[in-house]
């Protein structure tokens, strides 16, 4: 049997995903101006692009942003629980050969990935969108006959580009990359302001907990922890920071929070939060540790932060509350509520990040993948980053909507700082 | 039943002064006319034995039958419910949706789960061993794949009869002009759409 023309939950969706898509399009602003702009020019004809990143609503405009922009787009999710399965409906629907539902298997998850590599007309992909590298790493690993033909790809996520990084230096890449996630309009924004509402989503979600007087930790405090531990603390949580990096590890102590290490807390926390982008971060002598009903849930990108697989075999019980919600019994009587299997909770237990501040990043993936089709010579092997230029373009465009007023810089200012009037107006090193 | 000796005549009992009236030889007025007389009689009451033997024996059959039947009804229900129960239980990462057809795998662990991916979908390359198909009916049954079509057959059928037994119902309710058709039919159906949504 050829393959299935798409892969979804179920089809019948359709139409409430294209109710959900509808109105999240008014709430990106930068992808539907990229259509207005772009829409015409078709500047990605001919690119046939293969992206793995989790199937939202969200990620639907961006899928249909690049439709109009004249490419080929196959699509897979890159987690295996936060498809949305009215969105992945929606998009099967217009014919977009999309493999995703919500709650895959990790075999299905790579299944679904390989159904994207070769497009309707036998020919396979020529670029990559990615987020978290799985799609990367399978092409370059088991796919390297596709490598030549790949003109460039883009990576979405702090995880992701880690592993570029880790390819490049160990000669492994074979694609021009651009790293999107370190664009400012992306990782100081959707890691930062997305998670600052979307955490607290999924921990409400899925128990109900009255937040205000806990102590919850929030393992990391990089632009995921930082929006964490301010969201937790809005409710009138007592926010405790780990970090192993002492410039992260100042600045939460400089904003008033208790720095320390997970030891120190396992007394008084009943929430903890993991967001380090590192592994092994919750392990089983603190799980032994833990208070009564303390709730474990994961923020960072892959579900290695939390030893879910130590607690599955050690538990003496393990109920399923709700979906993405179980209940351990620990030996020692006490339990532990553990979200979304250790995966990301705000996808697994809510809804993601907003549709504004996803408008945001994925601005900065559609001109990833038009920079890196068009300008072909302008980017050679490596992992690059957008242009400030574009960076402030992205930026730009979702102002009208907050009904942000900018002030111009007049010509004399412009003179004074040394820039051009129209930007860039920072320096690539301006850590903003 | 005990059986009879069907040679055995049983002829009614004689008497020496019927209704007072002495007889002259009691004898010679009874005596059979001929041998045969006696055969006649013993052959009759040989066949009606054999039609009461027949007629009770084709009864219980019946009965015999039905009670057959009913223990494997009974056997059948008793293994479709365990058979549902396994497969509600089944390890599944998805929310089943009624009308979708799911595929049981086992993994060499041994555990078995629910996917909506069939072999066919996976090809050369499917990691576990399949199982069987099944369809989860709206009652939360499930049908295997080999009975959907029966199943299909059947729920049409009774749509069929539904429909006409509504359609019956409802012009009378309209003709009493004691129920608005209208409002129970959209209720029906706000019904059904709340649960595909969901």
């Amino acid at each position: 049997m050829s393959k299935p023309t798409y892969k979804v939950a179920d089809i019948n969706l359709a139409e409430s995903g294209r109710k959900a898509i509808e109105i999240a399009q008014n709430e990106m602003p930068g992808l539907m101006m990229m259509r207005k702009v772009y829409g015409p020019k078709k500047p990605l004809k001919g690119a046939r692009i293969t992206g793995c990143l989790h199937m939202t609503v969200q990620t639907a405009v961006l899928i249909e942003t690049l439709t109009e922009l004249g490419a080929e787009v196959q699509w897979s999710s890159c987690n295996i629980f936060s498809t949305q399965d009215h969105a992945a409906a929606a998009i099967a629907k217009t014919g977009v050969p999309v493999y995703a539902w919500k709650g895959e298997t990790d075999e299905e998850y790579v299944w679904c990935i390989d159904q994207t590599l070769v497009f309707a007309d036998g020919q396979p992909l020529n670029m990559i969108l990615d987020d978290g590298g799985d799609l990367t790493n399978l092409v370059h690993e088991k796919y390297p006959q596709y490598l030549a033909g790949i003109k460039g790809l883009s990576e979405e996520t702090t995880t992701g580009v880690h592993n570029l990084y880790r390819m490049m230096a160990d000669g492994k890449l074979k694609v021009p990359a651009i790293n999107v996630n370190d664009s400012v309009t992306k990782s100081k924004f959707d890691n930062l302001y997305g998670c600052r509402e979307s955490l607290v989503d999924g921990i409400k979600r899925a128990t109900d907990v009255m937040l205000a007087g806990k102590v919850a930790v929030v393992a990391g405090y990089g632009d995921v922890g930082k929006g964490c531990a301010q969201a937790l603390r809005a409710f009138g949580a007592r926010v405790i920071i780990t970090e192993v990096d002492p410039i992260n590890a100042l600045q939460a102590a400089m904003e008033g929070y208790e720095v320390t290490t997970i030891d120190d807390t396992l007394a008084e926390a009943r929430i903890y939060v993991t967001a380090t982008g590192c592994k092994a971060i919750l392990r089983p002598h603190h799980f032994e540790k833990m208070l009564e009903d303390t709730i474990v849930c994961n923020i960072g990108h892959f579900d290695c932060e939390i030893d879910i697989a130590w607690l599955n075999a050690n538990c003496t019980k393990k109920e399923v509350v709700q979906p993405q919600v179980d209940r351990y019994t620990m030996k020692s009587g006490r339990h532990l509520i553990v979200l979304a299997e250790g995966r990301l909770v705000n996808l697994g237990c809510a809804h993601g990040h907003p549709s504004f501040v996803m408008s945001n990043s994925f601005t900065n993936q559609v001109l990833a993948q038009i920079e890196l089709w068009t300008k072909q010579q302008n980017y050679k092997l490596g992992v690059h980053v957008l242009p400030k230029k574009l960076d402030e373009e992205v930026a730009a465009l979702h102002l009208s909507h907050l009904g942000v007023k900018l002030t111009k810089l007049e010509d004399d200012q412009a003179k004074y700082l040394g820039i051009p009037a129209s930007g860039p107006f920072k320096p690539d090193h301006y850590r903003y | 039943m005990e059986p009879t000796n069907t040679q055995a005549v049983a002829l009614v009992e004689r008497s020496e002064r019927p209704m007072g009236v002495q007889l002259v030889s009691s004898k010679k007025a009874g005596k059979t006319s001929s041998p045969t007389d006696i055969v006649e009689l013993a052959k009759q009451v040989q066949k009606a034995d054999e039609f009461t033997r027949a007629n009770a024996c084709s009864k219980l059959t019946i009965i015999a039958d039905q009670i057959r039947y009913l223990q494997e009804q009974a056997k059948k229900a008793l293994e479709t419910a365990s058979r549902d129960n396994q497969l509600h239980h089944a390890a599944c990462n998805l929310v089943k949706r009624p009308g979708t057809m799911y595929y049981l795998y086992e993994r060499e662990s041994g555990q078995q789960y629910l996917s909506i991916l069939s072999p066919q979908e996976w090809g050369a390359s499917c990691p576990h061993e399949f199982v069987g198909a099944f369809r989860l009916e709206y009652d939360m049954s499930w049908t295997p794949i080999d009975d959907v079509e029966k199943r299909g057959e059947e729920i049409a059928l009774m749509d069929k009869i539904y429909n006409a037994q509504k359609a019956i119902t409802d012009t009378q309710f309209t003709l009493q002009g004691k129920m608005n058709t209208s409002s129970s039919t959209a209720q029906i159906k706000d019904v059904s759409e709340g649960h595909s949504s969901h």
